[in-house]
């Protein structure tokens, strides 16, 4: 049993994580009410400006799970551990969630701000891409049966497609600046002392919220890896 | 607009009472996975194995 | 045996399959004539907007064709069980994936030479000679990136239920930089620029040697038992 293991025993015997899921949920409560209320209205976009709080954090969320599902693959490849590959399955769930969240967003903040719900904008088609690479990581962990080949080849991909991600950065912005947008997606940086401050609360609770999510998502990975490795012993008895 | 707003954030509680019991009953599960695996390692796997 | 020796091996059993079964030449040679077909079709380009689209058409169609190519000579190696045989056989496990990626290679670089005559009649492109040795040249970049990450891809959904769209889904989204910088660089050379040291050559080139030095170093990982 590794210490991760334990670490996630001692968590849900203390109950502490009813305490985590409900300081998560007040925390982006609160943080919404905090963006909705009480933090002044952009100037030059008006109340639309407020979805960035939550974009960005979705965003950076992202990145992190995506950055997070490449250092446990290089793990698993290296020790073969099922704690890795349960912790890349969950980060990439988590992930992909956020993603999608990220490219729900950016539309519906595009269309009044820029004028149109898409453009081939070097960061969206990079997130796209991106979006579209840990779907399908997904897919393969989900068509290869969780066999122990199915594992590598998905911590496989882990790698391969984090290592993607500047080159997709580096050609999508050459593209784009060979072919002069119409649009030019410059974003606002003027932002108030309470906006700031409003960013970063709202940051520190969506990762936060994030956090507990992937325990949990991890907890389950690791009760389901527990209890295959107990029925295959009984099996074998 | 106010109401949409409260709306979503009805939404959101929503969302949360959710999350707040999936969390619990993942701690149930892994109460029972623990206690079967437990007495897998302890009681089933140290006694010798009956002869057929 | 050396690695070379047991890599020049492999391709040159894949060459001898082929030569015998003719599995994927004629098909995909078919498959490209026909996609060509419906994309001149559709998109009915007038004479100077068929020069602009050509380097995007060919290597899209090329990368189409291309994963017919890899699932093909895997499908191969399935039938009867000739993957197992090599992986047991004393041959490394990095000879089979440089063997694979080059036969893949050379045989989608031939698909790719023999239709460049036809989308020239169908497009009517004038070209000269330095531009047709361009576009063989970059074509064979792209489609080093695209053997060397195909193969790779291919074996990892070895095994997996519905792997040919898993496939498609994998690899086609990798292989978008590639794709950009090719078509930018073949449509250079279209316009009369040959330069590879501009930031277009560097990425094609940097992208084929992280995707050939990642599938070397993890071959190993994919490829087990």
């Amino acid at each position: 049993m590794s210490m991760l293991d334990k670490m996630l025993e001692r968590y849900y015997a203390s109950r502490l994580n009813t305490l985590a899921v409900t300081a998560a949920c007040l925390g982006v409560l609160g943080g919404l009410i905090r963006i909705f209320w009480f933090t002044p209205i952009d100037s030059y976009q008006g109340v639309v400006q407020k979805i960035f709080y939550i974009h960005l954090p979705c965003a950076i969320g992202a990145f992190t799970a995506f950055f997070g599902v490449f250092v446990a693959s290089i793990a698993f490849l290296a020790v073969r551990k099922d704690v890795f590959d349960d912790l890349a399955s969950s980060l990439a769930e988590v992930g992909v969630a956020c993603c999608s969240l990220v490219l729900i967003t950016g539309p519906i903040w595009a269309k009044p701000a820029w004028g149109a719900y898409w453009t081939w904008d070097n960061r969206l088609t990079t997130t796209l891409i991106l979006w579209v690479l840990y779907v399908g990581y997904l897919l393969l962990r989900h068509l290869s049966l969780e066999s122990e080949q199915g594992k590598r080849a998905a911590a496989v991909l882990g790698i391969i497609a984090f290592l993607d991600v500047p080159i997709v950065r580096m050609s999508v912005k050459w593209w784009r600046s060979i072919h002069p947008s119409v649009l030019s997606g410059q974003k606002g940086t003027g932002l108030d002392r309470p906006m700031v401050e409003t960013l970063w609360i709202s940051l520190l609770t969506f990762l936060f919220f994030f956090a507990v999510l992937l325990v949990e998502r991890f907890a389950l990975a690791r009760a389901k890896t527990l209890l295959k490795k107990v029925r295959m012993q009984m099996e074998v008895c | 607009m106010e109401y949409l707003t409260a709306a979503y954030l009805v939404l959101w509680a929503g969302l949360f009472g959710y999350v707040l019991r999936l969390s619990s009953k993942n701690a149930e599960l892994l109460r029972n996975v623990r206690i079967l695996v437990d007495f897998w390692d302890t009681k089933v796997s140290e006694s010798p194995p009956k002869k057929p | 045996m050396s690695t070379l020796t047991a890599t020049l091996a492999l391709v040159q059993r894949d060459f001898m399959v082929e030569a015998r079964s003719k599995e994927i030449f004629i098909p995909l040679g078919l498959f490209c004539l026909v996609l060509l077909l419906l994309f001149v079709f559709s998109l009915s380009p007038l004479p100077d907007q068929s020069r602009q689209l050509f380097p995007a058409l060919y290597l899209t169609l090329l990368a189409l064709s291309g994963i017919l190519a890899l699932e093909k000579a895997i499908e191969r190696e399935r039938r009867d069980d000739g993957l197992y045989g090599i992986v047991v056989s004393p041959v490394g496990l990095s000879s089979l994936y440089l063997g694979k990626t080059f036969s893949t290679l050379a045989f989608l670089f031939v698909v790719g030479i023999v239709s460049i005559p036809v989308f020239i009649a169908f497009l009517g492109l004038s070209l000269s000679w330095l531009q047709l040795l361009w576009i063989v040249w970059v074509e064979m970049l792209f489609l080093f990136g695209f053997s060397a990450l195909g193969t790779i891809m291919t074996l990892l959904s070895w095994n997996v239920r519905a792997r040919h769209v898993l496939l498609a889904v994998l690899l086609y989204p990798l292989m978008i930089p590639p794709l950009l910088a090719s078509s930018s660089l073949m449509r250079q050379g279209l316009n009369g620029r040959f330069e590879m040291g501009s930031g277009w050559g560097s990425l094609l080139v940097g992208f084929d040697l992280l995707y050939f030095g990642m599938g070397l170093l993890l071959i190993e990982h994919v490829l087990e038992e």
